[in-house]
């Protein structure tokens, strides 16, 4: 065979590719060599490794509930973020660092500052620090934005339904300011469930928007309170059929229980997962006993073994125990807390493992419980 | 804390040195910045959907009886067992915007011919050619890995084809075997996964991937690129290697122009002979080394280069099967013509007009629940037009808009309806990728493959360019570019070179 580029130089050409080579390195600058663009430093501003923020005000919501207003310590503005997401805060209590995700529920418009609101739960050990200890002025570490709850135009109807169950309303609250001020385009309807009327956070708020905007529409479901103004009981499948079901997303915020209830209404309804988007806090432990267990954690070549009841996570015994092990939305979804089984079992309800993670025996310890003794490889 | 080796980062060259130099029997730390291995060869869960993040397919891999050299790697690192990879069953598939050309390509060079054929009469002379002289290719590119000094005689007489062709762009060596004009854009089709233009790319670099395609069956792993990260590092550990993740570097040790160990995080320090950058150049020259002890000509190398591709990638979710979508291929690259030089200078702006498309359930029947699929598309760019446009406030709208348009291409190049179907949806861009991997610019190319950049003058002179004794590359900025195989074989071309400089050492 034979190629038609007749040349008696193949042999040198060949051979010169190298010396080329050296030759144009050789005519090239010696300037400082260039490794960041303005994506780099968009990087920075989009997912700084963390923030230092300064509790900037506090204000009272409801007899259990505050705002923490937090602007950056060190620069005018914080991450842009997306209505609906939510940042991680570090808390320092007895040595060991607690985090705890957070939905914003501030505009998104203005980044000079974020709102976080955090409810008092019963025995809450961060709760109540954040409710009776954290004043004005103090600083905090946090990490974020993260989380995918956000209305995205591709996917979604312009017509959301909210349904939302008690402190769930803090990233829907974040929608409706961030439409009130034209910085998000979509319709909102919020179908507020809470026990009392007194209970409700931003009630005032979302009266004026229910009134005011055009795009947002208010109603209060009143589940231990009798009212002739509101709708009472539980938000359950003939007040969701009161609205035309095939016109709109659903975003769905609020406790497991919560979540869970709905997700089975929604299977009822016949509505797509398509249309469904959804974000949850645990709130309650789940019918499991008190028994004791050992885990054993490896981590940094060591070996430490600790206690692990059956009803607490293997996150949250990790973290009475001070060991530090990744974590960011303590739901079992965004997979950062991702850790090898070594041996033992433990139960969880909540599957976003990737496929070949699960074949290796692989977990999520913030959604998982122990049911025998445990050891566990932290990937860090 | 000493070592023999340090590899920084776990993507797929690091992985692949640390394996190598562990089961060498040497001493190696692995770090890197996040808390997986590989990388951008990863997936993410989206809802009841797991996505891969960056392999279209994994070429040089091949089957039992036909073995590629990514394989054959994966079979002396003792891991090729432990990956569930499933075989492919076309080449490619391609559509013209313009024109509404399409074409399709079985695996296997009879097969290929002959459906070549079908399209255009009377090709298979030079067809058949062409497969012959990429055989001759493929023996010579073996023996110069395997001969480090080169006999001349030996080559001229063995390989005298590739000398000939050895330093021609693909278009001169297309003309030279009268390929037809039409033959010749089609062959073209995989010009976007190397990220340069038919007069650029050098001819033995574009069709030895070609040919592997054709040659030995592409496959891809069933866990996505996840399951190769993840096997990698655990045949690592397995071995007795130490990693340690969120751990970024932020300064490698150089004195006496000699490699020395690495800081990480800005405080701890850990020693170790070689050092293993899996990260660009640009980055490891540019800001982790002292420029004081940084030799000139490490900076006059980085600079003659120019950055390769990047890249928009669109990660759909759909709830709608395969059938009911009516989308029968794998992959479907997306041109407005087959005109590669034309669509390359199309491509230095920020439309996203050229694409392409993967439907993985089309290899992968399981690869999402039962009525549904999922479909990547990807749109490369050749310049830095993104980094010129992006700002803070404009990001998140910029991202939409780019996705919206490459749907609204692919649903015009296909016929089909996406855009009702999207149940998950996410976007990767330059600014993504940065955050990623650091690279500058996000580029996911390494450097574009052009001229003295090409594969065969990084080849060789390879030996020349380890400017600080004891640093070596690893990955897509490497001498064999980028890509999946690419980077695993630099990876492993890097510990050999690394096990080398610890001999001479010992000495």
């Amino acid at each position: 065979m034979k190629v038609g580029l007749n040349s008696n130089l193949d042999m040198l050409k060949f051979k010169n590719l190298a010396k080329e080579r050296e030759k144009a390195i050789d005519s090239s600058f010696i300037d400082p060599i260039k490794y960041e663009y303005k994506v780099n430093k968009l990087v920075e501003v989009f997912h700084p490794k963390k923030i230092r923020v300064v509790v900037d005000k506090i204000k009272q919501e409801t007899i259990d509930t505050k705002t923490f207003i937090l602007k950056s310590k060190d620069k005018e503005e914080l991450p842009p973020f997306k209505a609906g997401q939510y940042i991680v805060l570090d808390v320092k209590l007895n040595q060991v660092v607690y985090k705890r995700p957070y939905s914003i529920s501030s505009s998104i418009k203005d980044t000079t500052k974020y709102e976080i609101t955090i409810k008092r739960v019963r025995n809450g050990l961060i709760s109540n620090y954040m409710l009776n200890e954290v004043k004005e002025g103090m600083e905090f570490i946090i990490h974020g934005p993260f989380g995918e709850f956000n209305y995205q135009p591709l996917r979604d109807k312009e017509n959301i339904l909210a349904l939302v169950g008690g402190s769930g309303i803090t990233p829907i609250m974040s929608m409706a300011r961030s439409i009130k001020d034209k910085a998000l385009d979509c319709n909102l309807t919020i179908l507020y469930g809470e026990k009392s009327e007194k209970e409700l956070i931003f009630k005032k708020e979302l009266d004026e928007l229910n009134k005011n905007c055009d795009q947002i529409s208010v109603n209060y479901v009143l589940s231990e309170e009798e009212s002739n103004i509101y709708e009472t009981g539980l938000i359950d499948k003939s007040l969701i059929m009161k609205y035309d079901i095939g016109a709109y997303s659903y975003f769905v915020c609020g406790p497991t229980m919560f979540y869970h209830h709905l997700n089975n209404i929604f299977k009822e309804l016949d509505i797509p997962n398509k249309y469904i988007r959804h974000d949850f806090y645990k709130n309650e432990e789940p019918m499991l006993k008190h028994e004791e267990h050992y885990l054993t954690v490896i981590t940094d070549d060591k070996e430490i073994k600790i206690p692990c009841y059956e009803d607490e996570t293997l996150m949250e015994a990790m973290e009475k125990n001070g060991i530090e092990a990744p974590q960011k939305c303590l739901i079992g979804v965004c997979g950062f807390c991702r850790s090898k089984l070594i041996n033992g079992k433990v139960k969880t309800d909540v599957d976003y493992v990737r496929v070949s993670d699960k074949n290796h025996n692989y977990i999520h310890p913030c959604v998982s419980y122990p049911l025998s003794d445990v050891t566990i490889k932290l990937c860090k | 804390m000493n070592y023999d080796a340090i590899v920084i980062g776990a993507g797929n060259g690091g992985l692949i040195s640390a394996l190598r130099l562990q089961k060498m029997g040497k001493k190696v730390l692995l770090l890197d910045a996040f808390n997986m291995p590989g990388g951008v060869a990863t997936s993410f869960v989206r809802g009841r959907f797991e996505f891969e993040v960056s392999l279209h397919e994994l070429c040089q891999y091949g089957t039992k009886e036909n073995k590629g050299t990514v394989k054959k790697l994966f079979e002396q690192l003792g891991v090729d067992d432990k990956i569930e990879m499933v075989p492919l069953n076309e080449t490619f598939h391609v559509l013209t915007l313009d024109d509404k050309l399409e074409y399709t390509f079985p695996i296997g060079i009879n097969e290929f011919t002959t459906k070549m054929e079908e399209y255009v009469p009377k090709c298979r002379e030079s067809i058949e050619k062409l497969f012959k002289l990429c055989e001759e290719c493929e023996e010579a590119l073996k023996y110069l890995e395997e001969h480090k000094e080169i006999d001349e005689k030996e080559l001229k007489e063995k390989y005298p084809n590739f000398l000939v062709v050895s330093s021609y762009s693909v278009d001169k060596v297309f003309k030279a075997l009268k390929i037809p004009k039409k033959a010749q854009e089609i062959l073209a089709s995989y010009w976007v996964y190397l990220g340069s233009p038919m007069s650029e790319l050098s001819f033995v670099h574009y069709m030895m991937m070609v040919y592997s395609y054709i040659k030995n069956q592409p496959a891809i792993p069933r866990g996505r690129s996840h399951e190769i990260s993840l096997v990698l590092l655990e045949e690592f550990e397995k071995l007795g290697g130490n990693y340690k993740f969120l751990s970024p570097v932020t300064e490698i040790i150089v004195s006496d122009n000699k490699a020395k160990g690495v800081v990480v995080n800005n405080e701890q320090k850990y020693y170790a002979k070689v050092v293993i950058s899996n990260i660009s150049p640009n980055v490891t020259y540019g800001k982790l080394i002292k420029q004081s002890e940084l030799p000139k000509r490490a900076k006059q190398l980085v600079n003659a280069r120019t950055l390769g591709a990047r890249g928009v990638c669109v990660y759909l979710g759909l709830n709608k099967s395969v059938e009911e979508l009516g989308l029968k291929n794998y992959s479907y690259f997306i041109y407005h013509t087959l005109n590669s030089d034309k669509e390359f200078e199309r491509m230095k702006h920020l439309k996203g007009d050229n694409l392409v498309g993967v439907v993985l359930n089309n290899a992968l029947n399981d690869a999402s629940s039962k009525g549904t699929t999922i479909l990547y598309l990807t749109s490369l760019m050749f310049s830095d037009v993104f980094d010129e446009v992006v700002t803070k406030e404009n990001y998140f709208d910029l991202k939409n808009a780019l996705a919206e348009n490459m749907i609204e291409i692919f649903e015009q190049a296909t016929g089909k309806n996406i855009r009702d179907a999207i149940e998950e949806i996410e976007i990767a861009t330059p600014l993504t990728f940065a955050h990623y991997t650091n690279h500058p610019d996000g580029v996911i190319y390494g450097y574009m493959a052009k001229k003295l950049d090409n594969l065969l003058p990084r080849m060789m002179n390879m030996q020349n360019e380890d400017y600080i004794k004891g640093l070596f590359f690893a990955g897509g900025f490497g001498p064999r570019l980028s890509g999946y195989s690419s980077t695993y074989l630099s990876g492993d071309m890097a510990a050999k070179k690394a096990l080398n400089y610890l001999k001479e050492e010992e000495k």
